[in-house]
């Protein structure tokens, strides 16, 4: 009888198991808002678009190489306010001229801000902010739009979710006037927000983008 | 300079507590270092302690399953299996032919296996190494609560609170001599099953602060430290109670204004004062008993 008594545990952790086999399929769209979702998005985008990118990507380069990138530094110097995040200024008063400068927090704190904005964006609606982080873009094919991402991450970028931003709604062009993937950049604007496919995106109203040396 | 230094930092920090995710984390970590440090002092004496790492290991897997699922709330999943863990662990003695710490340290680690294996296998999101991080480590999890968590942990706790309060002298009786319980005509069968939800409840609220990993060691410290210094029971609690909220609360203040992470950063301030407390029972000669 006694040998019988273990049997209960065995039965929960093989439980776990067969429950665990029940949910593999997994939406594949951008649509979920969670503080992943952006990043999962972008990841797997990245891998489904790999090979229709690729051929685009080689003539980008070889067009920056050949023409010595003269669209883009043309276009930093006239967004570029010159002036770079350094240590003093991480450290130091936030910028009285947004709601919640994000610039001036440690990290842990910027993503756990950023998590609570993307679990309740209607609160934060129409407040201005100010972020900073590596500039990811992701192209949707079923939109066939491009959009642009700043990815924040927790102290030990262990945990990521990415801030979704548009660039004076969208008159500019990709990949031209736009930073480099992992380029690190600092964006300023208002929360707002737009419906597509039936779902509501929050995103940052910029009117430009610094980028950090 | 000391002095605008430490200005700076309480200028920072109020700019921080005005943040409604900071003030969250604040409640939801006193409350759990306060529970865990209550049942805690028990589960020392009743020489449990591992079964906090057990259960926390358990509702790991538990966790990973209920992502997997994509459950509306975890606690539907990791809960009860927790609760069904800590009650067969508790019920599952010296008697059984595996024993008990070999029972549970099987438990532990085989909890903690599947859950990574099917967390890998069936990914919930394409990042698997945050998930886990999260689960494991508490990471920001604290500072990332929603509503419905807060009020789950606040309700938790307060049943927590008021069955310690109300059971005190039972409980009390059950930790220190079972058998003089049962001949008092104390039911203490029932208050160990008691005692096993009470902790498995525990162990799950305080996966939020400090990860599946370290769990255990909100439990034990604090009760621990308390016991090198106080030597009778109540004195004991209290102490592990008012040390474990300080301690808490440090831990936090010290990860935001730091940039560490919150579970280890805690941990750590939990093990320095389990240091000084050493010393101040070596001092007064009440740690050698």
């Amino acid at each position: 009888m006694k040998r019988y008594k273990l049997i209960p545990l065995f039965i929960i952790v093989f439980c776990l198991g067969l429950v665990g086999c029940g949910n593999k399929n997994k939406t594949g769209n951008r649509n979920s808002q969670t503080e992943q979702s952006m990043v999962d998005s972008i990841a797997a985008q990245n891998e489904a678009t790999a090979e229709t990118t690729t051929e685009m990507t080689t003539e980008t380069i070889t067009e920056e190489v050949t023409s010595e990138t003269t669209s883009e530094i043309i276009i930093y110097e006239e967004i570029t306010t010159e002036f770079q995040i350094n240590e003093e200024e991480f450290t130091g008063e936030p910028d009285p001229t947004v709601d919640i400068d994000m610039t001036v927090m440690p990290a842990n704190m910027v993503f756990s801000q950023v998590s609570h904005i993307m679990r309740d964006p209607d609160s934060y609606l129409g407040k201005t902010m100010k972020i900073q982080g590596p500039y990811y873009a992701l192209y949707y094919d079923v939109t066939g739009n491009y959009y642009h991402y700043v990815i924040i991450t927790d102290a030990q970028a262990c945990c990521e979710s990415g801030f979704e931003f548009i660039w004076d709604e969208g008159a500019h062009t990709y990949p031209d006037e736009y930073p480099k993937d992992d380029q690190e950049i600092v964006i300023s604007g208002e929360l707002k927000c737009y419906e597509e496919e039936d779902y509501i995106y929050y995103y940052l109203d910029v009117d430009g983008y610094t980028v950090v040396e | 300079m000391n002095i605008l230094m430490k200005s700076d930092v309480m200028v920072t920090l109020a700019r921080y507590f005005e943040m409604d995710f900071v003030k969250r984390a604040f409640i939801v970590g006193i409350l759990i270092a306060f529970c865990a440090s209550l049942l805690g002092v028990t589960l020392v004496l009743k020489r449990f302690s591992y079964i906090g790492d057990g259960l926390s290991h358990v509702a790991f897997a538990a966790m990973c399953v209920a992502m997997i699922s994509s459950l509306s709330n975890n606690m539907l999943l990791i809960l009860p299996v927790t609760i069904g863990a800590a009650v067969l662990m508790l019920k599952t003695g010296q008697n059984a032919k595996i024993n008990g710490d070999a029972a549970i340290a099987m438990i532990s680690v085989g909890s903690l296996a599947v859950g990574y294996l099917l967390i890998n296998k069936f990914p919930p999101s394409t990042n698997v190494a945050t998930d886990v991080c999260t689960t494991l480590f508490g990471s920001t999890s604290i500072l990332t609560l929603s509503d419905s968590d807060v009020l789950i942990c606040v309700i938790m706790s307060v049943v927590v609170v008021i069955f310690y309060i109300f059971y005190y002298n039972k409980v009390f009786a059950v930790t220190f001599d079972e058998n003089f319980a049962r001949a008092t005509g104390i039911r203490a069968s029932a208050y160990n099953t008691s005692l096993a939800v009470i902790i498995a409840i525990i162990i799950v609220l305080a996966m939020n602060l400090v990860g599946s990993l370290l769990v255990s060691a909100l439990v034990i410290f604090p009760a621990l430290s308390a016991m090198r210094v106080f030597k009778n029971f109540k004195s004991v609690v209290i102490c592990s109670g008012i040390l474990s909220v300080i301690c808490a609360t440090t831990g936090l203040i010290v990860s935001i204004l730091n940039d560490t992470p919150v579970g280890s950063t805690i941990v750590a301030v939990d093990m320095v004062a389990f240091l000084l407390f050493s010393l101040v029972g070596f001092v007064t000669g009440r740690g050698r008993a």
